[in-house]
């Protein structure tokens, strides 16, 4: 093996990433020579010194806090609605479905005008409510969101309006293309599935594929993306500035599809997630657990579940303290 | 505003949700810098680290009827800034295998050479930091400085663990060469060293 490897070792040995097997293997290699010890040495005091090595740019917080100020008054003559609540809570299938009929009878009972009317679905903060359209086309609608689609949606276009979040599971049609129009983007599909995201108060709108190809295109220009499994498309709004994320999380559809992955991410990022895709409050009770990594998957589990195995992992145990108000208790890093 | 600065990090959230501006000021000031400094010691520009660090402040405006931190405020808006500078490294499309070389900075050497009289070897190690090439002090930073781990880098900016180790190596070794010139008794070897670093 090459010094270049035993350094590696040496590197993963200092920042507490080094296994078992590769702990065998160098020191053996540190035993074999002395100077292997020196070379050691000289790495771990390089990485010693290394951790102290901070720059501090020049600040003048008045000018910086002025620029801050300039950026919040932009931000709020571009959101013109008020500041919506990030959504919460699962109202469950009860209220998918009296949607569906409200929908539904909405469009049988409506007088006709003459004019072809259009129907609209929205939901409130703590809703999230699921619509099936015309061709099969099946829509989860995220909270503060809003869809609305003509009367004869299938008839001549399969086209609808968004504006918040929603996940869809689009019936293939190759000679009718599907289309999603936003505030700020388009994006048009044949049949596939994949989650949209255009709150009027995110400075980014944002689509995310799951199965089959959609093309996203910005509403001001003719730039667009086409966008394959598993990529995402996020559009800056104030700058129309569209940009690819080839290995976009999977955590951003967990809202829809409850699968949860984690890899070294801190408890209280993992907490963030799993309240906002369960609709639940954590309290932790232990702050010093805060910044503990966690590695897990979770697949369509009952949030009980999800914070059984968080307490296993970190020695915790959670207790429900209201409805939808779960404290976590005790636990130590590893 | 003296009774703002005895106020906690929780008690100041709760007072921005009522729009609070002294309040969002005052947590401004305590910990604006520090995420300018994170973001400055990834990035190594300046301008972009205070663009970054006052995004985070616009969020917590954005968010503050709403916003609910679940410990300790410092550690989440570290996380935020951090996350920030990921996306704009991401955004960068850098493709971490390609071989980089050392830059040559002509000024290098003297510098080096008007700091010796204050920490030397501190001063080495900060200079052979700062002469990495942009993608092996990128990933050396995200490590040492942030304390994120290889699967966590890797994983955030799309790139194999492998590629961060090779890169974390070739850190290590440049870290390395300044600690062997510095000991190997300054003079000759610590200007063919500075030649070396440029």
């Amino acid at each position: 093996m090459s010094e270049d490897f035993y350094i590696n070792l040496i590197q993963k040995r200092l920042s507490g990433e080094i296994d078992s097997e590769e702990t065998k293997q160098l020191d053996g290699w540190l035993e074999a020579d002395p100077g292997h010890g020196l070379l050691a040495e000289q790495i771990e005091q390089a990485w010693e010194l290394s951790g102290h090595s901070k720059q501090e740019p020049d600040l003048d917080l008045d000018v910086d806090f002025a620029q801050l100020e300039a950026k919040i008054a932009d931000d709020q003559s571009e959101a013109k609605v008020v500041p919506m609540r990030r959504p919460r809570y699962w109202r469950g299938i009860a209220i998918a479905a009296s949607v569906f009929i409200i929908a539904v009878c909405s469009i049988l009972f409506l007088p006709r005008t003459g004019i072809i009317g259009k129907a609209v679905v929205a939901t409130s903060t703590l809703d999230r409510k699921q619509v099936s359209l015309a061709d099969g086309t099946i829509v989860w609608l995220n909270g503060d969101s809003k869809l609305e689609y003509s009367k004869d949606f299938g008839r001549e276009n399969r086209r609808v309006e968004l504006t918040g979040e929603a996940f869809f599971d689009v019936t293939q049609n190759p000679d009718q293309p599907f289309e999603i129009i936003m505030p700020s983007g388009t994006v048009t599909v044949l049949g596939t599935s994949f989650n949209v995201r255009d709150y009027a108060n995110e400075p980014d709108a944002e689509v995310q594929v799951k199965t089959g190809r959609v093309k996203f295109k910005s509403n001001q220009s003719e730039a667009h993306l086409v966008l394959n499994p598993g990529e995402a498309g996020v559009l800056n709004k104030a700058k129309n500035a569209l940009k690819m994320i080839p290995n976009a999380s999977p955590n951003n559809l967990a809202w829809q599809s409850k699968v949860l992955s984690f890899t070294s991410i801190p408890l209280s990022e993992v907490l963030e997630l799993v309240e906002g895709v369960y609709g639940v409050e954590i309290l932790l009770e232990n702050e010093d657990l805060a910044d503990c990594t966690i590695t897990a998957n979770f697949s369509e589990e009952e949030v009980t579940r999800v914070l059984y195995i968080l307490g296993r992992i970190l020695d915790m145990s959670y207790k429900e303290v209201n409805p939808r108000e779960y404290q976590l208790t005790g636990g130590r890093c590893e | 505003m003296a009774e703002y600065q005895a106020m906690t990090d929780q008690e100041l959230l709760e007072s921005l949700r009522r729009s609070d501006k002294v309040a969002y000021r005052t947590l401004f000031d305590r910990y604006y810098k520090y995420l300018v400094v994170t973001a400055y010691n990834i990035l190594g520009d300046a301008e972009q680290a205070r663009d970054l660090a006052q995004d985070v402040f616009l969020e917590v405006w954005r968010r503050r009827e709403t916003l609910q931190v679940m410990s300790r405020l410092k550690p989440y808006l570290r996380r935020a800034v951090v996350n920030k500078t990921l996306n704009v490294i991401k955004a960068r499309r850098l493709d971490f295998n390609q071989p980089e070389t050392l830059e040559q900075e002509e000024s290098t050497s003297n510098s080096v050479q008007q700091d010796l009289e204050r920490d030397e070897l501190q001063q080495m190690i900060d200079q052979a930091i700062a002469s990495l090439p942009e993608r092996c002090r990128l990933v050396f930073t995200l490590c040492r400085l942030e304390g994120l781990s290889h699967q966590e880098i890797a994983t955030k900016l799309g790139i194999s663990t492998k590629t961060i180790e090779n890169q974390m190596t070739k850190a290590m070794k440049v870290l390395r060469a300044a600690i062997v010139a510095y000991r190997s008794a300054g003079g000759l070897l610590l200007w063919w060293y500075c030649w070396w670093l440029g």
